[in-house]
């Protein structure tokens, strides 16, 4: 061994909510799932220092000629952390548990969107195994999908793949799940929580890829942006996000200069226009829309001009990010004009739907302000946001600002969910030829043969103006002197703080 | 008095029945979908649906509310449908939290608006009298949001006389603070309550009977004139006793402390039926309990009352 047993201590971190659970069948949201990748591991996971997908349970992985069929080969010494061996079983049954109607998970997609053999015969009961799931040995899997689909392995690294211990999880009643036992292969065990006050992770000695330097990590729920950055300045915390009303100042302090960390987050945030709604089915009324939004006014004002400013669905950070796009300017003249041609010259009213965060309120305001300048009348619907989820995906919002954060680190995750899956329902678009190109890329092994069709479907889309893109957010936090190992990856649940170190 | 009790607790089940199903209507009539909120904006309309349907949502309200309360009665009282975890362990280990909680802020409260109210009225319209009743209404009026922030980083983050914010260990120093915040509210109340009542006793013709047979005064005001006025405040304060264990929700979310307030503010927000209804029927009880007590009380401070 080379580590040299120095006394790490513990991770102060905090965390706005409390996890809502702590199995990956369930772990739907960004904290959730940032959690399970500490306490369990995926067959794959993200590399540390790119949005590649390695392996990760699996010691390797062959693929044969067509893509169409994976063999996994395990890493022999992983126990879970009750001392029980992981082998092939374990995997086949959390993939199975996984899409089990019985279980009622709500991340089924995450399986059945990739075409393993067998999956839709066995969520319809019809059979009760996958068969395109085989244990070969102990320590090989082998799943077989029925066309090739090029984001698999990326699926295979999401939370809810994560693999769990068939004889715990095997022996739970009805509506339990393993939140309250949560055990699993990864570098920290659960130590234990008070639900809405903290919770404890404590380092796997016996982890298969080393133990972690540290020795642990104590989650502390601090609901408030401002008093979590006070307890951090108090000591009790080694990293904490900056408030959004201190950014700048503290972006500009010298004090924290070697300590901030920034993230370009895999996401955008779009303002959707409803084609199904009168006169927004008209292009030109889109595109003049667009034209009389000072954008860049928007990230200068509610978003302290730290982000970037968006003018196309792949945001950087992905392949496919296309800064030859050109951008839709601000031009409110050319706006009038446009809806005068389109037969509007004195505008027309429409409704704006948004949640009730303080942001998203500034920023449906300008744009109301800069609606009116060009004469549309618009109101804002201020609604929770599970409400205008509901409505939008019902295509009951004539319009809504709303954002899109990366499952996986593909640009795929970031066109077909978005303007041709649900896109359709959301906002009634549809352009036959972008559906076309995905449906093409998507068997496509080498991420280069994509990358093209991405771009293409990118620039029809970006023609169509289905939505007026707004910003790909930067996030910034600061961490403690001498704390050192935190990623900035920009997909959630990559970092498994193998690499932290205290001082 | 054994058949009186008996009989407001038997007043009380209607009322209960009463608040749950308003409460469940209420819930059913506003706008959000749990299973909307489970599955977030990955999800196709389908999705939600079928999640719709293992939830129990698309069953018939009256079947979805008997359910409900068939856990309740049965004592079982059934799981979250958003954390899946039994309501009852989440009770267990949150009513500890906020009845600590809520006993400090009562015992402030009462010490503090009693002794303040008493002192006023005793130098009505004085300098003091004046001077603490304006502060009294500013203890009344400011939001209790900012209030609850300002003094968190007054006296943690300034003074330094808590190391950190939520409850800690669990120890009694954690809870100080939130307490104090908690109970300034009431304390206003009681002591305007208190300073009121004692201006009419105080010149009552067995207060000046009182002086005139010598009486020290301290005797006077807490033998005479303080047990006369108990109550109307200890009305008030069973009152806020209930309200300080149906969880203070905003200082307990400032103060991340998780409590009851904490539990039943995220059942809301997440449209969590199986365990908003159990909490109303609780809250619902628990003020008829305080009620029912605080009417006991009057009988041991003035046992010229009866109950038959």
């Amino acid at each position: 061994m080379l580590s040299l047993g120095f006394a790490q201590g513990i991770l102060n971190l905090r965390n706005n909510t409390d996890w809502e659970t702590l199995d990956p069948a369930f772990a739907a949201g960004v904290d959730t799932g940032d959690m399970v990748a500490k306490i369990y591991d995926g067959l794959m996971r993200y590399d540390y220092e790119s949005t590649d997908v390695v392996p990760n349970l699996a010691e390797r992985v062959e693929v044969n000629d067509d893509a169409t069929v994976f063999t996994f080969h395990l890493h022999r010494d992983v126990t879970f952390h009750d001392g029980h061996p992981l082998t092939a079983r374990d995997v086949k049954f959390s993939f199975e548990r996984l899409l089990d109607p019985d279980t009622a998970s709500p991340l089924t997609w995450v399986l059945e969107d990739t075409g393993i053999v067998g999956v839709e015969e066995f969520v319809n009961g019809d059979v009760d195994e996958v068969i395109g799931i085989e244990v070969v040995d102990d320590y090989t899997v082998r799943i077989s999908l029925l066309r090739p689909y090029a984001m698999f392995l990326h699926h295979l690294a999401m939370p809810a793949a994560h693999i769990v211990p068939e004889h715990i999880a095997s022996q739970l009643g009805p509506g339990e799940d393993l939140s309250g036992n949560p055990i699993g292969t990864g570098p920290f065990k659960f130590a234990g929580r008070v639900r809405d006050s903290h919770l404890d992770l404590v380092a796997n000695e016996d982890y298969f890829a080393g133990r972690p330097h540290i020795d642990g990590v104590h989650y502390r729920i601090i609901t408030e942006d401002l008093i979590a950055w006070e307890e951090f300045n108090a000591g009790n915390l080694d990293a904490v996000g900056i408030p959004s009303a201190l950014l700048l100042d503290v972006i500009n302090d010298p004090a924290y200069a070697d300590r901030l960390h920034s993230t370009e987050e895999l996401a955008v945030f779009y303002f959707a226009l409803n084609q199904r709604v009168e006169p927004l089915n008209d292009v030109r009324v889109r595109r003049a829309i667009a034209m009389a939004i000072d954008r860049q006014a928007i990230i200068d004002g509610p978003y302290n001009g730290t982000d970037k400013l968006a003018n196309a669905p792949i945001p950087p950070g992905l392949a496919g990010y296309d800064e030859s796009i050109e951008p839709i300017p601000y031009d409110p003249e050319g706006a009038r004009r446009l809806l005068a041609e389109a037969g509007y010259p004195n505008g027309f009213e429409m409704e704006i739907w948004s949640t009730r965060a303080e942001t998203t309120i500034a920023v449906t305001e300008l744009i109301q302000f800069f609606l009116s300048e060009v004469g549309i009348r618009a109101t804002i619907n201020q609604v929770d946001f599970g409400v205008l989820i509901e409505n939008a995906i019902a295509g009951r919002a004539p319009a809504f600002y709303l954002s899109w954060f990366a499952d996986y680190a593909d640009a795929y995750n970031f066109l077909h969910p978005l303007y041709v899956a649900t896109g359709a329902q959301r906002y009634g678009y549809s352009n036959p030829r972008v559906a076309e190109l995905l449906e093409e890329a998507k068997t496509m092994a080498e991420l280069e043969d994509r990358v093209p069709l991405y771009q293409e479907a990118q620039r029809l889309i970006v023609e169509d103006v289905p939505v007026v893109y707004i910003r790909y957010p930067v996030s910034y936090s600061v961490v403690r002197e001498g704390v050192t190992g935190l990623l900035d990856h920009p997909i959630f649940n990559a970092d498994k703080f193998m690499l932290v170190q205290l001082p | 008095m054994a058949v009186y009790v008996v009989k407001r607790l038997l007043q009380a089940i209607p009322v209960v029945l009463g608040v749950s199903i308003i409460t469940f209507v209420l819930m059913i009539l506003v706008p959000g979908d749990p299973a909307q909120k489970l599955l977030g904006q990955r999800a196709s309309p389908e999705a939600v649906q079928e999640l719709r349907t293992r939830l129990g949502l698309n069953d018939p309200p009256v079947q979805q509310y008997l359910r409900i309360m068939r856990n309740v009665v049965t004592g079982d009282l059934g799981r979250s449908i958003v954390t899946r975890e039994r309501v009852l362990t989440e009770i267990r280990n949150r009513f500890p939290v906020t009845l600590k909680l809520a006993v400090l802020a009562m015992a402030f409260s009462t010490v503090v608006g009693v002794g303040v109210g008493v002192l006023c009225a005793l130098n009505q319209n004085r300098f003091i009298d004046r001077f603490l009743m304006f502060v009294t209404l500013t203890g009344i009026s400011v939001p209790v949001f900012w209030y609850a922030l300002i003094a968190i980083l007054l006296v943690v983050f300034q003074l330094r006389w808590v190391p950190q914010t939520g409850i800690g260990d669990g120890s009694l120093r954690y809870f100080l603070l939130p307490a104090f915040v908690l109970g300034t509210r009431a304390s206003a109340f009681i002591a305007r309550i208190t300073r009121s009542n004692m201006l009419e006793v105080i010149r009552q013709d067995y207060i000046r009977t009182a002086h005139a047979k010598g009486l020290p005064e301290r005797t006077v005001t807490v033998k005479h004139a303080l047990r006369n006025i108990l109550i109307p405040v200890v009305t008030v304060i069973g009152l806020d006793l209930a309200s300080f264990i149906d969880g203070a929700f905003l200082t307990e979310y400032v103060f991340n402390i998780p409590g009851m307030g904490r539990y039943g503010l995220g059942a809301l927000l997440d449209r969590d039926l199986p365990v908003m209804i159990p909490l109303v029927i609780y809250t619902a009880t628990l003020y008829i309990l305080a009620n029912l007590l605080v009417d006991l009380l009057y009988g041991v401070i003035d046992p010229r009352i009866r109950y038959d």
